[in-house]
């Protein structure tokens, strides 16, 4: 198990301020904003930085005050950061060589196989591919045999086929090797090709953790809510009406808040897009809201439809390419929206 | 605008800049050859202290140029990657022996030693013990060949510097910190990691050092003097040669010089895949 506690570290004006623990054998995502601190709190746990404060623990050892070599923690950096005047087979034996094993030896042509370099073994690393390039760092990282994984948005930059295909070897090897993985991105979708569990961070701090379907349907703040690309997160003001009682505004939006048990007044709220009932026809349903709207544009996302209206505060409704109501529907057609009043969700 | 189905007006206007470059400075070479006749080169080759100049220009530019990477891989890797108070002043200081003229350099050794040696009559202990370590290697190296590898030093170890240093700018840091984690202490990330992709940049700058140290004339004749046969370097040849009237044996000096300096440059452009020097890159 990885315990971080109380780990501070600064860099100018920003401060990283991290409380974690990680199973072992665990898939650990962490999600965050450009900026948000993931880089620097990897760099922290290899030893690349030191700490203000606090410590970090591997099982029974404390290995905050040890060296990078000795913390035996694989890091494969952002653009992974290839050695340029080695070849590919060179790369990959790197750190078998720092650490005296055998000079070339089978290991690499194994850790080539398994992650299908083996036919570049002995190439330059000038020109190799994006995907190709991440491959090969993963396996200099493997090679040292480490008992953590850090993986800096290993595959940011590769295209779609390339991340699932680079995504797929990550999770196997994770599995294969039975070691807690670190995997630090900004997308959800990469983080749900993976993730055991995810953390999201923000200004230098994980504000929340749980497994990805508790994060996105509870978020705890609407920095989590933005961080996971959460759709129909509508920030409105609270107002007092003599006939209805408490009402949450958010444009055109009018949430009675009687039925809710909301007690604190929190500035913003979140309708799972799955959670609105498309109708052709007025309904006037009980305990939900009930409102008239345009269909401006409708687009396919995986299994669904995603449907977008023109009035109603960029809601976006998400129905199953096998709902009959998905059918019939066209862009400017007249619909009636049916937001369950118990779906609506309150976050800081 | 295209002028023909493949050149562009501006590949002729850029095509035209280099080939006039050229051409001047062919120029000037064909001037030279055309002022030599077969009996200064039978001179230079049967010259005892020209063969002597030879040797000793060959043998001091050399071992300046081993020195000056030898001082300035440590110097430029610690400007390039370690940022700290003052590090603007050093820098300015090392550029300052590449904009300076050479003679003020050869006059600066010169007084050095001088001052060591006015240290060494005083009559407090450190001066005097620092002085008279002063004149000591001023005896050393005034007027003797170590003068000249001192000097050469001097003028060209900023041009190492300055060329490994870029080398090392382009270069990630992060490479290093890749390879602490892979097992390196920071002593092996560099010689393993950081240095080995320095090496077009380190031989680049190896260049420059030699090429600065093989032509320089001034300031080694201010230092160690121009003796025939003891102090003399091809440069100096030349001056000597043109002092007693023999333009024709100074100018077949100077084509020696010329086709040494051009068969280095094109052993070491072939040699290394450098961007800065070399031509492997952009085949």
């Amino acid at each position: 198990m990885i315990r971080v506690h109380g780990l501070k570290c600064s860099v100018g004006q920003f401060r990283l301020h991290i409380d974690l623990q990680i199973r072992d054998s665990e898939y650990f995502v962490l999600l965050g904003m450009s900026g948000a601190g993931k880089t620097m709190f990897l760099e922290c746990l290899c030893g690349l930085r030191p700490l203000s404060e606090g410590a970090i623990w591997f099982d029974s050892r404390e290995i905050s005050q040890t060296e990078p070599r000795s913390r035996r923690i694989g890091y494969v950096p952002q653009d992974a950061v290839l050695f340029q005047h080695l070849s590919v087979a060179g790369n990959l034996g790197f750190g078998r060589r720092i650490r005296r094993s055998a000079h070339l030896d089978p290991e690499v042509i194994r850790v080539a196989e398994w992650l299908g370099i083996h036919g570049l073994l002995k190439r330059s690393v000038r020109g190799l591919s994006g995907g190709e390039c991440q491959r090969v760092a993963l396996g200099r990282a493997l090679m040292t045999q480490p008992e953590i994984l850090l993986l800096d948005e290993p595959v940011s930059a590769l295209d779609e086929w390339n991340r699932r295909s680079v995504c797929a070897v990550l999770r196997s090897v994770q599995e294969t090797m039975n070691i807690p993985v670190i995997h630090v991105c900004h997308s959800r979708s990469e983080a749900a090709m993976v993730a055991g569990r995810i953390g999201i961070m923000h200004a230098g701090e994980i504000v929340q953790t749980g497994s990805l379907d508790e994060v996105e349907s509870r978020p705890s703040s609407q920095i989590v809510a933005r961080v996971m690309g959460l759709d129909n997160v509508l920030e409105g003001t609270w107002s007092m009406d003599p006939v209805l009682g408490k009402l949450f505004r958010t444009g055109r939006l009018v949430l009675p808040v009687c039925a809710l048990a909301e007690p604190a007044e929190l500035p913003c709220c979140h309708i799972p897009p799955s959670a609105i009932v498309i109708r052709s026809e007025a309904e006037g349903q009980k305990e939900c809201l009930n409102l008239d709207a345009t269909v401006s544009a409708i687009r396919g996302d995986g299994p669904n439809w995603r449907v977008a209206f023109k009035e109603s505060d960029s809601l976006v409704a998400c129905l199953s390419r096998k709902d009959p109501a998905a059918q019939s529907l066209s862009p400017g057609q007249r619909v009636y929206l049916v937001v369950p009043l118990e779906s609506v969700q309150w976050i800081r | 605008m295209r002028v023909g189905r493949n050149i562009s007006l501006f590949q002729i206007e850029t095509h035209a800049a280099l080939w006039l470059l050229s051409g001047a400075v062919l120029c000037l070479i064909m001037a030279d050859i055309s002022y030599v006749d077969l009996e200064s080169v039978q001179e230079l080759l049967r010259s005892k202290e020209i063969r002597y100049a030879i040797r000793l220009t060959l043998l001091t530019s050399l071992l300046t140029t081993v020195l000056a990477v030898l001082v300035a891989v440590p110097s430029a890797y610690a400007l390039s990657r370690f940022p700290f108070k003052g590090v603007m002043f050093l820098d300015i200081l090392v550029d300052l022996l590449m904009v300076v003229p050479v003679l003020v350099i050869g006059v600066s050794l010169l007084v050095f030693f001088r001052v060591g040696s006015d240290l060494a009559a005083s009559r407090f202990g450190l001066p005097q013990f620092l002085g008279n370590r002063v004149a000591e290697a001023g005896n050393f190296f005034i007027y003797q060949r170590p003068g000249i590898v001192l000097v050469q030093f001097f003028c060209s170890v900023p041009f190492a510097v300055r060329t490994i240093k870029a080398a090392f700018d382009q270069i990630d840091p992060r490479t290093e910190r890749i390879a602490m984690t892979l097992g390196c202490t920071p002593a092996q990330a560099f010689f393993r990691a950081t240095l080995p992709q320095a090496k077009p940049g380190i031989f680049a700058g190896a260049i420059l050092a030699w090429a600065r140290a093989f032509g320089l004339f001034g300031p080694v004749s201010i230092v160690a003097g121009a003796v025939r046969g003891k102090t003399e370097v091809l440069s100096t040849s030349i001056y000597l040669e043109i002092s007693i009237g023999r333009l024709e044996v100074a100018l077949a000096i100077s084509l020696l010089m010329m086709a040494m300096a051009f068969a280095a440059l094109l052993i070491l452009r072939l040699g290394v895949k450098s961007t800065v020097f070399g031509m492997r890159d952009r085949a």
